[in-house]
């Protein structure tokens, strides 16, 4: 019985869903929509839930006196200090979003200003770092596959580039020209000649041509990598996964798929 | 061969510690950057500029800090613009955590304007002051807000905040008939009829030009309901992700002029001659890219010779 | 002279003011497939249009009674939609243009019309065709699953095949395992999915006595994680293991939890991470950090854009579909598995549509064409199966 209960939801919501997404008729054209508002409410009252967790989790680790209990420590006094924040600007202006000037500003956008949106940028910047240091790791050429995946990424991202177009499509050709080489220790000499014979040749261009020139065709050869080929797999990509996406729904409507629900 | 092998297993902090230097140095220096500006930039740009003084311009701020980056230095840019060819500035938000950075970015063009302009001012106050010694004279009250329109931004006066108000479209379409039925009050509970510049304002009849700095479809929908319903005149700055899905209303002509991506905004800032956060990220953005191409093609060349050493070997 | 420059000024005064014509063919119909509440009008602009500078749309109750206006364009318009009418109740449309020096020109009235709302949304009709038909096949197969399992035969999935070894590196080295379902609700489908690889990946960490620890970023996603946990060590026998202390609430910041997951992992030293679920921008900044403590990664997500992410650095990834057919995978039950299979099928018509149109868009553009219509049998069967297909 406890199964069933909710697996029976499910497929009455499922098919309510399905069926009212044909329907314009009030009351059934905007079920959905009204279906989201409640999904929204009861989203608005578990972060009750999400903050008890927190809460207890920290002020145990602090207790417990663990290890690292310092940074427990820390997200509390975040975490009431910003709310803090917002009640004494609330008090004070009659809104928590008082802000007239970076001179002038409630304590609440203070956090918000100085505090919130460093760090989120900061931790977003940090993707900078981290793809330096995946793309040295991770892009290793050994393949055929992948020589020809680094030769679209370089060329994107010279195609993105404003300045130093010349270096970068040299250091490209040099590329080319080490994984001809390469080729040809691994026994694939007619690869090797393509590689290399393509390298020398784009060597041989980014100096002959004026650099206005290449710049001026680097962003077009990175928007047709982008619009054609990278296109084409993300499409294949995105067909696979809105059709297992479906399939997934058909399993939970029927009651087939019940990973979900914890006690199956 | 085991200089090699170390380079080829180097400790990432190198690398993050070089992708510092490479991002940092660029910042810190200037580096001169030839740039080309683009039509739709240029557009942008013109659609200010030929604005006569005394116009209405509407900052619809539709970003928020994870987008800080590319639209701040735009919306900066524009301000600033704005103010030196003595438009009035409306401000309005569709995303509430991303009005105070609408308002840093006015409020520190508004500054500027009155760094820049302080002695003139100050010259005029005293000129007036030796004219007519009586500070409590009309006519010397006169000459001091003559000073202050043409020496001083104002809040109220040129530039007013009205703040966030939920419900996208149909503040955008309400608009069109009166400003005041959504925004009877500015962000800090001001009745708006109580500002100066805003007495004259009702609906887009009495805004120039309408600017919007978004991530998202925010622009779209301008275009729809302000645009497209009564002839709103509108540019917009975006972030790189969105720029495909504006040029079609480029060519339609439905969007005056569009300011895309940090590139964007570099040129806005060249096209104006001011240097501020576009013009600055541009360098290290291509350093930061030839520092990856380097690293790969250098971690691949190393693997090459370490893979055929040890074909060698055995 | 005075005479003269009298009549000069009478003449650019009192030019007389030119008639203006309206706008034609004012068409006002029902909008199609609502729920009501919207006439559409459309309109075909005035031979003066150059002079029109505002047009107004009108309504009224009668033909002969008053016209309230409804809206006023300021460009040039040639459509409306109504959607402030009441249904059932008969309104009459007209709609009038005025030039510069305030001449009014109406178009003729037109009316009754009703608006009313509809049981069926005909531009659905090849949603539903489509769906009920992918839908049948899913089915199908699932009851041919039923009967004869044999024939199902599911390729190797590298990623789902190494859980059980992940698990057990983890516990070899003594240290814990993180999961994160990452930033996407109970609603998304990739969450559901990576639920239902947590389910495995918990119940062998309770064989083996490792720590699981699970930061999360939606409330709801949390509770389900927690339910999810404590029923595997229940099931698995060891209910003394599971500590809720692991599941735990982080941030519902997107950064605020790549920063906080990231701390974890620096602190706890996980030995396996597996980042299954709808991921975004942090997803190389969680893979990354998970690299850098020494720990294997299985990624997951149906979010295209981060694929390449964690192809680059993780151990191993799930690409979007594989994550869904992760429970059937794992469970090997037969009737998912059919499931599959049915999704195949459709994946199979799909290509076989994409290669027939783009044969005929290709060829169609190679044969000669006829001059006049630049046209040729086989453009022609393009256009036919394009226009075909573009009504589904």
């Amino acid at each position: 019985m406890k199964r069933r209960v909710p697996l029976i939801i499910t497929f009455l919501m499922g098919v309510l869903m399905v069926v009212t997404f044909f329907i314009p008729r009030e009351p059934f054209g905007s079920f959905e929509q009204r279906m989201l508002v409640w999904f929204s409410i009861l989203g608005g009252f578990t972060l009750l839930l999400g903050l008890d967790s927190l809460v207890k989790h920290h002020f145990r680790r602090i207790i417990r006196k663990r290890k690292d209990s310092f940074y427990s420590i820390v997200t509390l006094v975040s975490l009431f200090g910003t709310l803090a924040a917002g009640i004494v600007t609330w008090a004070k202006y009659g809104t928590p979003l008082e802000f007239a000037s970076l001179e002038q500003i409630g304590s609440f956008y203070w956090v918000y200003w100085w505090i919130m949106v460093p760090l989120q940028s900061t931790v977003f910047a940090l993707l900078a770092f981290f793809i330096a240091s995946a793309a040295y790791r991770a892009f290793r050429a050994r393949t055929f596959d992948a020589t020809l995946l680094l030769v679209a990424a370089i060329l994107v991202m010279i195609g993105k580039m404003t300045m130093g177009v010349v270096p970068a499509a040299l250091i490209l050709a040099v590329f080319l020209v080490a994984a001809g080489v390469y080729r040809f220790f691994v026994r694939e000499p007619v690869l090797g000649i393509i590689f290399g014979s393509i390298g020398v040749a784009l060597g041989v261009l980014v100096i002959i041509f004026p650099a206005a020139k290449i710049a001026q065709i680097a962003p077009q050869v990175q928007e047709w990598i982008m619009s054609v080929p990278q296109m084409a797999a993300r499409r294949g990509i995105l067909i696979g996964v809105t059709l297992g996406a479906v399939a997934m729904s058909i399993r939970i409507i029927l009651g087939i798929e019940r990973t979900y629900l914890s006690s199956t | 061969m085991k200089f090699i092998r170390w380079v080829t297993n180097i400790d990432r902090r190198i690398i993050f510690l070089l992708m510092f230097v490479v991002v940092l140095v660029p910042i810190l220096i200037d580096i001169p950057l030839e740039t080309d500006v683009g039509p739709t930039v240029e557009a942008a740009y013109t659609a200010v500029d030929t604005l006569p003084p005394g116009s209405v311009i509407m900052l619809s701020v539709d970003y928020d800090a994870t987008s800080y980056p590319e639209c701040h230095p735009m919306i900066v840019a524009v301000s600033n613009h704005a103010f030196s060819k003595g438009l009035r500035i409306i401000l309005v938000a569709h995303i509430p955590t991303g009005l105070p950075l609408g308002q840093a970015a006015v409020e520190e063009a508004a500054f500027e304007y009155n760094k820049l302009h302080k002695q003139e001012y100050d010259a005029a106050i005293k000129q007036a002051i030796t004219t007519y010694p009586d500070t409590s004279s009309v006519e010397f009250r006169q000459v001091r807000e003559d000073a202050a329109v043409k020496y001083k931004k104002r809040y109220g006066v040129d530039y007013v905040n009205l703040g966030f108000r939920p419900g996208l479209a149909s503040i955008m379409v309400g608009m069109g008939r009166e400003i005041r039925d959504f925004y009877a009050q500015d962000y800090k509970s001001t009745d708006v009829d109580s500002l100066p510049m805003m007495k004259r304002v009702h609906n887009y009849e009495d805004i120039a030009l309408l600017a919007s700095f978004a991530h998202g479809k925010q622009v779209e929908y301008w275009i729809q309901y302000a645009g497209a319903r009564y002839g709103q005149k509108i540019i917009a700055g975006v972030t790189g992700v969105v720029i495909p899905d504006l040029y079609p209303f480029l060519q339609s002509k439905q969007l005056s002029g569009l300011i895309g991506g940090l590139k964007g905004a570099n040129e806005y800032e060249f096209l104006l001659g001011r240097k501020g956060l576009g013009t600055k990220g541009m360098p290290a953005q291509s350093t930061a890219h030839i520092l990856v191409i380097f690293l790969i093609v250098l971690g691949t060349i190393f693997e090459f010779i370490l893979s055929i050493l040890s074909r060698r070997k055995s | 002279m005075v005479f003269l420059v009298l009549l000069f000024f009478f003449q650019s005064d009192y030019e007389p003011l030119k008639p203006l014509s309206p706008v034609t063919n004012l068409v006002v119909e029902d909008v199609e497939n609502d729920a009501g509440g919207s006439i559409d009008l459309s309109w075909k602009p005035s031979p003066d249009s150059a002079r029109v500078v505002t047009y107004k749309v009108l309504r009224g109750l009668y033909p002969d009674g008053e016209f309230t206006e409804l809206v006023v364009f300021k460009v040039p318009t040639y459509s409306f939609r109504d959607a402030t009418t009441e249904d059932r109740v008969e309104y009459f449309y007209m709609v009038q243009v005025i030039d510069e020096r305030g001449v009014v020109a109406s178009s003729e009235i037109v009316g009754p019309r009703i608006s009313k709302p509809h049981w069926f949304n005909t531009g659905r009709l090849a949603v539903l065709v489509v769906a009920m038909a992918y839908a049948l096949m899913v089915i199908l197969y699932i009851e041919f699953a039923k009967r004869d399992t044999s024939k199902m035969y599911i390729r190797r999935i590298a990623g789902l095949d190494q859980i059980d070894e992940a698990v057990g590196r983890a516990t070899e080295m003594g240290k814990p395992i993180l999961y994160s379902l990452g930033i996407g609700f109970l609603t998304d489908v990739a969450t559901l999915a990576s639920l239902s690889i947590l389910k495995r990946v918990a119940r062998r960490a309770a064989e083996y006595e490792t720590r699981i620890v699970i930061p999360n970023y939606d409330p709801i996603v949390m509770t389900a994680a927690q339910e999810t946990v404590r029923h595997a060590f229940v099931q698995t026998g060891r209910p003394d293991l599971y500590a809720e202390d692991d599941v735990t609430f982080v941030t519902n910041d997107q950064f605020g939890y790549a920063a906080g997951v990231d701390g974890i992992m620096l602190r706890e030293r996980p030995g396996t991470v597996f980042l299954q679920g709808s991921f975004f921008a942090e997803s190389l900044i969680l893979a990354e950090t998970a690299h850098s403590v020494g720990a294997i990664t299985i990624a997951g997500t149906d979010q295209a854009t981060q694929l390449p992410f964690f192809f680059a650095a993780c151990d191993y990834t799930l690409i979007g579909e594989e994550l869904f057919a992760a429970s059937a995978y794992l469970d090997r039950n037969p009737q998912m598995l059919g499931s599959l299979k049915g999704e195949d099928l459709a994946k199979i018509i799909i290509v076989v549509i994409i290669l027939l149109v783009s044969i005929f868009g290709t060829i169609g553009e190679i044969l000669p064409k006829d001059a006049a219509t630049e046209t040729n049998v086989m453009s022609e069967w393009f256009v036919k199966l394009k226009d075909f297909l573009g009504r589904y």
